[in-house]
């Protein structure tokens, strides 16, 4: 059990875990966080989770946890790691079930005002637009099709005419991992995937329609195209069940392989391969399918949205339109550079409900973007605000290009359900001018807002220690769930 | 029955179960039955659909994950979910562990919460005086 006094506090926002702590740690544990929610952290057990990815293999200058930091599995979200390349190893529980589960935010010159009579028409046409729920309800593809998603993410979407190329190039990656070969997915995760694209399905996943209340940057919101008073609409999700088989098969196949390599670990969860040898080559070239599937998936999804938009204002608001500011991935393995013992090495940078947040200069993003950094999105919990913020030099220097991604549960979903019924949570929202539409009830209450960390400190502490900084902050007027 | 066969835990972000059995084969069938009870009303589900899982695994631990993912599957490619499992064969040797079961069920229109994998964290099958435990975490 760790405690306290175990802690380290080396900046004002930053805590350290030693490497000497527990004798299987091959590199110091680094905690963003303020006391208060450090003292939370020391609640449940994520912080031994923390210290449990110190232990895999290969891993370079510390792991790292976010101040979103909560219990997951194997890692915990909030999570993040390096690993050098090539030998140092790739864990699919460190990537976790839903592969590339991430933020899409389109922002639109319709004001806050305007939409308002609407909102409730706007919801409810988003529902029936975007598929969202138990498995299937997407749209139908043949393998042969979705061998194609997943080698080419946002380009098959674009190419199919559902979205513009402008949508594309405003998507981490440009919507498109190279390196994936859909030969090495399993005949589960197609029949899964080739029903379920351009669908939201449930859980934390949602849509959600904000107002652009306030803004701290004005020259990055105008290069991000925010305005003040105008509305954005947020997307929730991942790679669906087509993801979720491809974190069981490479989970399950590496359990027989650890012995061969050598590794002992404290959590099976964490299963890993070295990253050069023929199960991590495999395992990456699937995750790399699975992360461009989710890069589609949103951007269908994007499509339904303004269809629905359509379908609403068409005869009421001519000329609107909704642009993209930016896709990020909270759940992914990534192959980049980062500096190490004063050198640039090749790593796997695992991001477990965390998000990329390269800094000014970072050639991989729209020329626009290039001068102020990467747009880095935090979704709130429902009925909270929400974050747009930046990557910085300080998140490249220090923790591998990466900031939180959301705002952290502190509430299990049993509390939550115990402390309020859906229907009053839908009451209350309401009241609060956010109109919502749920697949169920108990879904609705389980997503409470008490249920979070409050978001607003979570960026307050990314932005304070330099990790990100804060852009605008959207406060939600409509919410979809599945 | 009787007695529990599983129990909700309380998981910050994730979903877990303790389940129990008098020997492995009703651990496996408790855990399956924990697993559907957490998404549907398992109670109120048919038996019409009908499902063979053969299995084979490194030990007994990865064999109870493997068993849950092959239902979570099943689950989400025919939109079902079951309710009755007959473990028909499980046994264990130095090569590893097997199983052959079936699994029965029926058509459901939604569920109340979505399972995306099984997890091996906390998973540690352990023998008490009454049979078999363990708990388990499950990634929604």
């Amino acid at each position: 059990m760790i405690r306290r006094e175990d802690i380290k506090k080396i900046g004002p926002y930053l805590y350290e875990i030693p490497a000497s702590h527990r004798g299987d740690m091959r590199v110091p544990a680094r905690i963003y966080a303020d006391e208060e929610i450090l003292e939370d952290t020391l609640g449940d057990r994520s912080l031994e989770q923390l210290i449990n990815t110190a232990t895999l293999p290969g891993t370079v200058r510390y792991t790292l946890a976010m101040p979103d930091i909560h219990q997951g599995y194997g890692f915990p979200i909030g999570g993040v790691a390096a690993t050098r390349l090539p030998d140092g190893v790739i864990s699919p529980g460190g990537i976790g079930y839903d592969i590339n589960c991430g933020v899409r935010v389109l922002a639109s010159n319709l004001t806050k005002d305007e939409v308002m009579p609407y909102i409730r028409n706007l919801v409810e046409s988003m529902y029936r637009h975007v598929p969202s729920g138990l498995g299937a309800g997407g749209l139908k593809v043949s393998v042969a099709e979705l061998d194609e998603v997943a080698t080419r993410g946002g380009k098959w979407v674009v190419d199919k005419g559902y979205v513009p190329k402008e949508d594309l190039e405003r998507t981490e990656e440009f919507g498109h991992i190279p390196g994936a070969d859909p030969s090495k997915v399993s005949n589960h995760a197609k029949d899964r995937g080739r029903q379920q694209l351009g669908s939201l399905g449930s859980g934390n996943h949602f849509l959600e329609i904000d107002e652009i209340e306030e803004i701290y940057w004005p020259e990055a919101a105008e290069a991000f195209g925010l305005n003040q008073g105008h509305i954005a609409v947020q997307i929730h999700c991942g790679s669906r069940g087509y993801g979720h088989q491809v974190c069981t098969d490479y989970v399950r196949s590496m359990q027989g392989s650890l012995k061969k390599y050598g590794i002992e670990l404290p959590d099976r969860e964490l299963v890993c391969v070295p990253f050069n040898s023929p199960e991590g080559q495999s395992y990456f070239a699937a995750m790399a399918c699975a992360a461009n599937f989710a890069f589609a998936n949103r951007l269908r999804i994007a499509h339904g949205i303004r269809q629905a938009f359509e379908e609403v204002l068409s005869s009421k608001i001519p000329g609107w339109e909704l642009h993209s500011v930016y896709d990020i991935a909270h759940n992914i393995g990534k192959l980049e550079e980062h500096e190490v013992d004063g050198k640039k090495v090749k790593v796997c940078v695992h991001r477990k409900g965390a998000t990329r947040a390269f800094g000014p200069g970072f050639e991989g993003l729209p020329k626009e973007y290039q001068p102020l950094g990467q747009p880095v999105l935090v979704p709130g919990s429902m009925g909270t605000h929400s974050f747009i913020l930046a990557g910085t030099e300080g998140s490249m220097k220090m923790t591998f290009g990466s900031t939180c991604h959301g705002a952290g549960r502190t509430m299990s979903r049993a509390e939550a359900k115990r402390k309020i019924h859906g229907k009053e949570l839908e009451k209350q929202l309401e009241t609060q001018g956010i109109a919502v539409k749920a697949g169920s009830w108990a879904g609705l209450a389980e997503e409470a807002p008490f249920a979070y960390k409050d978001v607003e400190r979570v960026t307050d502490i990314v932005d304070k220690a330099g990790i990100a900084r804060k852009v605008a902050k959207l406060r939600p007027i409509g919410v979809m769930k599945g | 029955m009787g007695k529990a066969r599983f129990q909700e835990l309380e998981h910050t972000a994730d979903l877990a179960i303790r389940v129990w059995g008098k020997d492995l084969p009703e651990l496996f069938a408790n855990a399956a039955y924990g697993m559907f009870s957490l998404m549907v009303e398992v109670d109120k589900l048919g038996t019409e659909a009908e499902h063979i899982v053969s299995l084979q695994a490194v030990d007994r631990e990865a064999l109870l994950v493997d068993w849950l993912s092959e239902l979570l599957t099943l689950h989400d490619t025919h939109r079902q979910a079951y309710r009755e499992f007959l473990i028909r064969n499980l046994f264990l040797d130095e090569e590893g562990a097997k199983l052959e079961a079936i699994a029965l069920g029926g058509k459901i229109e939604g569920v109340k919460i979505v399972i995306k994998g099984v997890t091996y964290h906390d998973l540690h099958i352990e023998e008490t005086p009454q049979g078999y435990t363990t708990a388990l975490v499950f990634d929604i």
